[in-house]
C-alpha cells in the first residue's frame, strides 16, 4: 500500500515536470526571434531624438553559400545551383 | 537538478540555430532563372568589358560603370537589375524586410570580389578601388 502511494506520487510529480519543461522549451523557442533583430529607441531631446538599431545574430554562413553557387552558375563554372 | 540544467543550456544553444541560416536562396522561380540565366548569358560579355577597365565590381554587390558608351552603360543597367531581382528573392522567400537587403549585397559582393579575373578592377570594403591580382 505504501510502495503505492510513493508510486502514485512520483507520477504525478513527472507529469509536473514535463509540463515545466514543455512551458519553457516553448518560452525560448517564441522568445528567441525577439533577440535577433530589434531596434531601441531613445529620445532625450524630442528635437534630436536618437535611434539605436541592433541586429544581434545574423547568420550568413548559408547565404556565402547561396553566394557562391549562384555566381559559379553564372560565370558557367557549375551547370546548376 | 543537473539534468534541468543539462536540458536547459542545451535548449538555448539549438534553439537560435533552429532560427538562424535564413538567407537561403529555397525556390527557383521563372522570375529567378530568367535572372539568373540572363547574368550567365552576359557573363563574356562582362568580362570583355571588365578586362577592358570600363566596368568594375563594385562593393554593394553590383557592378560600377566607369566609361563607354550607352552599350556599355546598358549592359552594366541590365546586371545590376538582375542582380537585384536576386538578391530581393533571397530576402522574400526568407521573409525577411527590404531593409536587410544592405546584408546580402555585402556578401554577394564579396563573393563577387574573391571570384572576379585578374586584372579586374575591384572596390574593397573600404571603397577603394583595386586592380585583382
Amino acid at each position: 500500500m505504501e510502495i503505492k502511494r510513493v508510486s502514485s506520487f512520483s507520477i504525478k510529480h513527472m507529469q509536473k515536470r514535463n509540463s515545466f519543461f514543455a512551458l519553457l522549451s516553448l518560452l525560448i523557442l517564441l522568445t528567441t526571434p525577439l533577440f535577433q533583430s530589434c531596434t531601441v529607441k531613445a529620445v532625450g531631446d524630442p528635437n534630436r531624438p536618437i535611434t539605436i538599431k541592433a541586429h544581434v545574430i545574423v547568420d550568413i554562413r548559408e547565404l556565402k553559400q547561396t553566394a557562391d553557387s549562384i555566381e559559379d552558375y553564372v560565370s558557367g563554372n557549375t551547370e546548376t545551383i | 537538478m543537473k539534468k534541468i540544467l543539462f536540458f536547459i543550456l542545451t535548449l538555448i544553444l539549438v534553439t537560435p540555430l533552429v532560427y538562424a541560416g535564413s538567407y537561403d536562396l529555397k525556390k527557383i522561380t521563372p522570375e529567378i532563372k530568367k535572372a539568373l540565366d540572363d547574368r550567365r548569358s552576359r557573363f563574356s560579355q562582362l568580362e570583355t568589358l571588365m578586362s577592358q577597365e570600363k566596368i568594375g565590381e563594385g562593393n554593394k554587390g553590383y557592378v560600377i560603370y566607369f566609361n563607354g558608351d550607352d552599350k556599355v552603360n546598358e549592359v552594366a543597367s541590365a546586371e545590376n537589375q538582375d542582380r537585384r531581382t536576386i538578391y530581393e528573392a533571397i530576402l522574400k522567400q526568407n521573409k525577411l524586410p527590404l531593409s536587410e537587403i544592405s546584408t546580402v549585397e555585402k556578401v554577394f559582393a564579396e563573393t563577387q570580389r574573391t571570384k572576379a579575373s585578374k586584372g579586374h578592377k575591384i572596390q574593397l570594403e573600404n571603397g577603394d578601388w583595386a586592380t585583382k591580382a
